[in-house]
This record gives C-alpha cells, structure tokens and sequence, in this order.
C-alpha cells in the first residue's frame, strides 16, 4: 500500500486545520460523514491519489467508499487503518483521540518532589480584542496558539517546586490549596482580614 | 516559573537575581530578547500568562452564538455567576463573602470557561505578566491582576475589571497565579486528534 502525505504538523493551525476545543470537535464531526471528509483530507491534502494504481481522479459511491477512475477498484479511505471496518461510529473514535491528546500534563521534579501541571490548548490564534465588554483599554487579541494551565498553581505544586530547589518555604502546604502569600492579619474566628486599603483596592474604588 | 523552564531544559523567563525584590529588563544583547516585552525572554516555554493571555483563556469563545466572541465572566456566561465556597458546577465561582471566608482548593474553584479553564473568575485573583499601563519596561511597575478572589462582589469578576498589585510584595494573601506555556509542533501533531499517528502505526504493521 502506498504512503500517503501527511500534512506537515508545523503546518497546522488549530481551530483552522484541527478542532481547538471541545466545542469545536462536537461541531465540525457530528457525524461519520463529517469524520470521513476529515480522513480523506489528512490522508490525501494534495487530493485523492490512488493507493494501487497512482491516478488521482475518483468518484464517492453511496456507502462513503471510492471507485478509483483509474483502476475502478474501489476503497475506503479508512483502509489500511485502525478505522478500518470498524463497527464503533467515527465519532466515538474521533472523541476518544482527542480525549487522549488535546488536554496534557507536564511532569516537573523527581522522587518526593514530582509533580504534574495540567494544561489546556487556547487556539484560535489571531482572534480580535474585546471591544464590547473592556473598560477603556482593550484586551484579549492573542496572535498565537498557546497552552494555559487548567487550574491555578497550588501550594503543594509550589513547595515542590522549591523544594526541588532547596529552598524550603516554610509551614505547611495544603494539597490543592491555591499558592498565595501569607496573610498578615488574621481574625479572631481565624479568618483572614483585609485591612482598609487592601479592600479598597480589590475592589477598585 | 523559571524553574519549570530550566529544569526541563529550556530557557528561562524571566532574569532574576538571588535576592533581588524585583526582575531585571532582558536587554538586546541577552538572547531570547524581546523588544515589545523586556520582561519575558522569547526563548522561555513557560511562563506567567499576560493579561491578554489570560483574558482570552477566561471569556473568549470561539462558539459563541452568532459568533466568536467573548462573555462577561469565565464561566461561557454573560449571567452572574451563582455564588459558592467550592465546587465545579458551571455557573458558579468562588466569590461573595460571607460564608465563604477562604480560597477553595484549585480543583474545585467554580465553573470552566469556553476553553476549560477553572477559576478565573473568583477565588484567588491572579497575577499577570504585564504592568498594569502594558508597557514592560519599568521592572518594578506594579503588575496587573484580574479575576477577583473569594470576597469580592461579582462586579470585580467581570472581564471589565482588573486592578494592580506590587510585584516586591510577595505575602500578597488574595493573589495567586497560573502557567502559561508555548504549544510545541509535536503537540499540534497531537491534536490532530492522533488520527495521523494512528494511521501511520497500522501502516507499518
């Protein structure tokens, strides 16, 4: 069987070439047709090229499969795959692939001190700035894809962290906890207090 | 932060000196020097999000009905957000007061956004990269934050709202912070919902 071109991965863009969020993947395959048309472009982005006899040109049939206008043999373009007379609905394939792939961890530190910081993919590089909900400046023009982590980092993460650095921050670091400074004034009913300008200005007045 | 890079054999982010309260400017002769923003090293894989980083992780939406765009809160919502001490309902935050007299664990900070971040609106506030006028070039400048913490109103949730915090004040109790980082082309690869690489394992058998 022939190879097909894959498209270049540096090539890609998300949101344009690849789902960049759940909402996308539901929306761009809401069924195996849909997932089909993705196949035959990921296995042939220069157009169809028959695997056997080389000629480009061919017609869909009814059932998603191809006759070849070279060869008149006819294919599916998940042959050859793990998709491949499959009886689980694309769909169900498609989520689990991006379940496994789209949202990652990255592992930091060794032995005691390991820890992981989960990631979410922000696509959709070249989106515009808000300009209906900003207060004066405008924000949230971002001209390339990045990742953010899911969560705020927490106390144990950044004891780790600096432990891994040999430096100890002292006290106890509460797992989940997020990482904030330590506060300086603390009620009677062990609730951190705010004094007047801290309020004042977390609060914007 | 700059540990997360070195230890995983990239570039630091940020020029820090032991001791010192505040960064030093990356200058045209330091590699990995960005003219646009001297606080952040170019060649760094992750690092703190800016606030346009982090305002596009928190309200836009490329999905939103009638087009991508963005909403009021982080929760895909222009709604207020129901108030709570914890959990990972969608609609809720962490924010209020009353009752709720502390942070929640990161886990369990409220509901996602469109992009499947927890915790952007409510419960620790966060530091962002930049200085609150954007322009990074004055190492001491106080740094923005958004997101409101635990008691604030919902109004200091909004997307409208930021303020600014100290950098040289680390004991800072309200404010915590997240990772940002750069997608590599081997996880574009991967998002690619692991069809290409799927389909090159069958190949090979």
């Amino acid at each position: 069987m022939g190879v097909s071109t894959q498209p270049p991965a540096f090539r890609l863009k998300a949101g344009q070439d690849y789902p960049s969020n759940d909402a996308d993947l539901r929306a761009w395959f809401p069924d195996d047709a849909a997932c089909l048309d993705y196949l035959e472009w990921l296995r042939w982005p220069d157009g169809f090229v028959c695997p056997q006899c080389k000629m480009p040109g061919r017609w869909r049939v009814a059932d998603g499969r191809f006759w070849c206008a070279g060869c008149r043999r006819r294919m599916s373009v998940t042959a050859g795959t793990i998709f491949h007379r499959t009886r689980t609905p694309l769909t169900i394939w498609f989520e689990a692939a991006w379940c496994a792939t789209s949202a990652h961890a990255d592992t930091f530190g060794s032995g005691g001190n390991t820890f992981t910081i989960g990631f979410v993919p922000i696509g959709n590089a070249g989106n515009a700035n808000d300009t209906v909900n900003g207060a004066g400046t405008n924000y949230g023009a971002v001209p390339y894809n990045f990742n953010m982590s899911t969560y705020a980092i927490s106390q144990d993460q950044l004891a780790k962290a600096s432990n891994s650095r040999g430096i100890s921050l002292g006290g106890s670091a509460w797992v989940g906890e997020p990482a904030i400074g330590e506060c300086d004034v603390v009620s009677g009913g062990g609730v951190c207090e705010l004094s007047e300008h801290e309020h004042g200005a977390r609060e914007g007045v | 932060m700059n540990y997360l890079n070195t230890s995983t054999a990239h570039a630091k982010a940020y020029n820090l000196n032991a001791g010192a309260t505040a960064l030093t400017l990356w200058t045209p002769s330091d590699a990995g020097n960005d003219a646009t923003n001297l606080y952040r090293n170019k060649n760094a894989y992750y690092f703190l999000p800016s606030e346009n980083e982090s305002y596009k992780a928190a309200y836009y939406d490329p999905n939103k009905a009638g087009g991508a765009g963005y909403w009021l809160y982080a929760t895909g919502s222009n709604a207020i957000p129901t108030a709570v001490a914890s959990g990972t309902a969608q609609g809720t935050a962490v924010y209020g007061g009353g009752t709720v007299v502390a942070p929640a664990a990161v886990d369990a900070s409220g509901g996602l956004s469109p992009y499947l971040t927890m915790g952007q609106s409510g419960n620790v506030y966060a530091w962002q990269e930049n200085a609150l006028d954007g322009v990074n070039d004055v190492s001491s400048a106080l740094r923005a934050i958004r997101g409101g913490y635990w008691g604030n109103s919902e109004l200091v949730l909004r997307s409208s709202f930021h303020s600014s915090a100290d950098p040289s004040n680390p004991n800072d109790f309200l404010l915590g912070f997240r990772v940002a980082s750069v997608p590599e082309p081997s996880s574009v690869a991967a998002s690619l919902l692991g069809v290409g690489v799927l389909m090159a394992r069958r190949r090979r058998r």
